[in-house]
Order: structure tokens, then sequence, then C-alpha cells
């Protein structure tokens, strides 16, 4: 028997890894919350590579933005000068604009209030392979970041924290197909749970319509045919989650197709973040509407 | 073989990940250094450190997409040992024998990922990843797989690399 393995010892070496890594995948694959320690480990082996690649790509292309391409400055420059009076003219409109707005807001005595603590950080990688959507962070528990926080941009929703380790974090994008959230229709305030469909989202009606993304827009598909869905709809998030605080912008119906035999309705939506461009992100740490714990954490 | 050059080639592909990989994106399909490395370094080594290798940026993989440990590292294990076998019962060093190989294992890598994420995840749409992210991915490698295995055999040159290596030009 030893005499056997011994000569079949690359055949023996590979089913037992095999099936090691099997036991692996059966244990943290169905709760990826306990894959943390991994997690962890191999995120602290590549951070300083990762660091020091992301600062050396940044400095090259910091020498040829401003080096290399130095030829085409001068006719760049009268460019921006023209433009450069042109905006000169309309911020002096949004000066007087933005003085009869303060004016008004004191009128009415609107505070704005804002809470939320928000964490900014910047995008050092993206998902390695092509089914996932996912980007990478360079913050993590040190500070503040928990699993599941949400991350946000100005324009709208971007996604939620996947994995967190001391110095970043991998984000789940909501065009991730795993990823399913409440969202509700601003205008008629249609409820209905969106989920990601792999490049894309899926958004599912309180009736069971479902929202299919493809590509950079939003599909929305077996929405009841009552359902008060119209071309310009503000998709919002609803809130009930508790991953996302209540009205944070998610798409805008483009498109809505009703077909006689159908039983549903299809909706089109346009994400309004566009997921290829981000550079960085913002963490929300503790939601306004909240008690200072953040949302569905497992710390 | 020597073993260092692994995790030497190992942080070069991830460097070019994170740094180069992103801009060679066609219609959103980016090809798979770490999976090429594994296939063209199978095909022309014939070193046990492959598979310590394809588990290792199997599991990196893993970590740095969707967060399920095990799955790439399953999937690129059982495929450092496909490409050691098509590189031992096959081997030839053409053009065509690269790009016909590197394609049929990407495919054969794609279909043992997306059939274990589809044991985890009974929605995943396995179709559309096959046809639209996996079939597509599958011809980008075999355009790039002989740019890499002219890469390997240069360094196979510069580094004296005579055992377990196979014939070259």
């Amino acid at each position: 028997m030893i005499e056997l393995i011994r000569r079949n010892r690359l055949l023996f070496t590979a089913v037992g890894v095999l099936i090691l890594l099997i036991v692996v995948l059966s244990v943290y694959g169905a709760r990826p919350t306990r894959s943390r320690i991994v997690d962890e480990t191999v995120n602290a082996v590549a951070y300083p590579f990762q660091a020091g690649f992301t600062k050396t790509a940044s400095w090259l292309s910091g020498i040829f933005d401003r080096y290399v391409f130095l030829v085409r400055l001068k006719a760049e420059n009268e460019q921006l000068n023209l433009e450069n009076q042109a905006l000169k003219e309309e911020l002096n409109h949004y000066i007087n604009g933005a003085i009869q707005f303060d004016i008004l807001r004191e009128q009415l005595k609107f505070k704005e209030a804002d809470p939320e603590v928000r964490v900014y950080a910047e995008v050092v990688g993206e998902s390695l392979d092509n089914f996932h959507h996912a980007l990478l962070i360079n913050k993590g528990h040190l500070a503040g970041i928990r699993r599941n926080f949400p991350v946000v941009l100005r324009e709208g929703v971007v996604g939620r924290v996947q994995s967190v380790t001391a110095l970043q974090s991998v984000v789940q994008l909501i065009v991730d197909r795993r990823h399913r959230f409440p969202v509700i229709l601003q205008r008629s305030r249609e409820r209905m749970i969106l989920e990601g469909g792999g490049g894309s989202l899926r958004l599912k009606a309180p009736d069971r319509g479902i929202v299919l993304g493809q590509g950079t827009s939003l599909r929305m598909e077996r929405i009841r045919m009552l359902a008060d869905v119209k071309q310009g709809d503000r998709v919002i998030t609803s809130g009930l989650a508790g991953i996302f605080p209540k009205g944070l912008l998610v798409g805008i119906v483009t498109g809505v197709a009703r077909e006689q035999h159908e039983l549903f309705q299809t909706a089109t939506i346009q994400p309004v973040v566009a997921f290829n461009k981000i550079e960085g992100v913002y963490v929300i740490l503790v939601d306004k509407n909240d008690s200072g714990q953040p949302f569905f954490s497992n710390p | 073989m020597r073993a260092w050059i692994y995790p030497a080639i190992g942080l070069a592909s991830f460097w070019l990940e994170l740094t180069a990989i992103p801009y060679l994106s066609i219609f959103g399909i980016k090809p798979n250094l770490f999976l090429l490395t594994v296939l063209v370094l199978g095909l022309r080594w014939m070193s046990p450190w492959l598979f310590v290798y394809g588990v290792a940026v199997g599991i990196a993989l893993d970590v740095f997409s969707h967060g399920m440990l095990g799955v790439y590292g399953i999937s690129f294990f059982i495929i450092s040992f496909l490409a050691i076998y098509v590189g031992s019962a096959i081997y030839e060093n053409t053009l065509w024998f690269t790009m016909v190989s590197v394609a049929g294992l990407t495919l054969a890598e794609g279909l043992i990922s997306i059939s274990i994420f589809e044991i985890l995840d009974s929605t995943a749409p396995w179709w559309q990843w096959l046809s639209q992210r996996v079939l597509p991915a599958a011809i980008y490698h075999a355009v790039l797989a002989p740019f890499l295995a002219w890469g390997l055999i240069w360094l196979e040159r510069l580094l004296k690399f005579t055992e377990s290596v196979r014939p070259r030009p």
C-alpha cells in the first residue's frame, strides 16, 4: 500500500488537495462571512504588492500626462481659455442664483441636515473575473468600514461592502447578479426588489415583477399590468432591507413596454452611476435615520 | 524547474491584472492572466509546482472577485492537471496548437467554474455565462496565448531552463 502511494505520490497528493479544496468550498462557500481569515491573509499578502503596483502605475501615468503628452498643450490651452471665459459668465449667473437661493432658504428656515458619516475611498482594482462585478477600495477596518455598509456616489447607489480587511475592502456592485435589495418608484411609490443580473440589474416588482439589466441599462420584467410605471420615473432605494438608507437614486425608467397578450409589462431602466468610470466612492458609516449602528453589519 | 519562477510569474500577473488588463477589456470581457499563465505554463512545462501555483492564483481570484473561497481554487487545480496532460500527450510547438489548446482549456475551466457557481447558487445564469462570458474569453485567450508562449520561451532562453521543458525551436 505504502509502495503504491509512493509510486503514485503525485496522484494521491492531487486527490488530497482536491478534497481539501472541496471541503473549503463547502464550508466557506455557503457562508462567505466565515472566510474572513483566508480573505484577510490573502489580502494582507497581496496588499503591499498591490499598493506598490497601484502607486507605480499612477506615477508612470503621471509622467506620461505631465511630460510626454505636452505636445498638444498649446492648442488645448487656447481651447481652455475660451471655455474659461464662457464658464465665468455662467458662474456669474449661478452666483446670482445661489444668493437668491440662500435668501429664500433662510426665509423658509430650511435646515439642511446630513448626519451621515461617509468615508471616501479610492478604487484600486476591480473584479478579476468576468462573471462578477466588484471593486477593490483602499479603505478597510481601520477607517471604520464593516461588511454590508452601503457604498454610494453623489449620483446614486454603487453597491455594498462584500468583505473587509484592515486596509482595503471589496465592494459588490448593484449590477452584480448576487445583489438584491428593495426599491420604490419615486413617483408612484410602487415597491420592488432589485437584484443584479450578470452585468446588469433585475428588478422584482411587489407583485413579483422582475427587472433585468443588460450592460449599462436595466430592464424590469414581469411587472404587474396595473403597476403605475412610466418613462422618466426615478427608481430609489426604499430603506426596507436595512442596507441602504431610504431615498438614494438607483436609476431612471427609460421605456415601458406593454403587450396585449402578455400578463406583465416590461420597463427599461438607465442606472445613474457609470460603473465602468468609478474612481472613488463614499462608504456610509452611519445611517441618518439610525441610532448610530450601521445597517446589518457583521463585524 | 526552479520553483521561484512561479511566485515571480504570479506577482507579475497580479501586477498586470491590476494595471494593464482592465484596459484590454473588449465588450466587458477581460483576459484572465492568471488562467492564461496556468494554461501556458502547463502546456509548456511539466512541473508539479504548477498545481500549487494554480491553487494559489485560483484562491486569490476567489478573494478578489466573488469572495466564495474554493471555486477557482478547484477549477484552476483541475485545469492545471488537464493542461499538463494535454501538453504531455499532444504537445506541438506550433501557433495553432497553442491557440486551440488554450481556447479549449479556457472553455473547460469556464465550464467547471460556472458549474460550481450553479451548484452553490441555482439561479446562476449558466448558459448566459457560457455563451456571453466563457466563449468570448476563450477566443480572447487563444489570441493572447501565443504572445505569452513566446514570452515564456524567451524566459527559458534567458534563464537557461532545460529540465522539464518541452522542446523548443
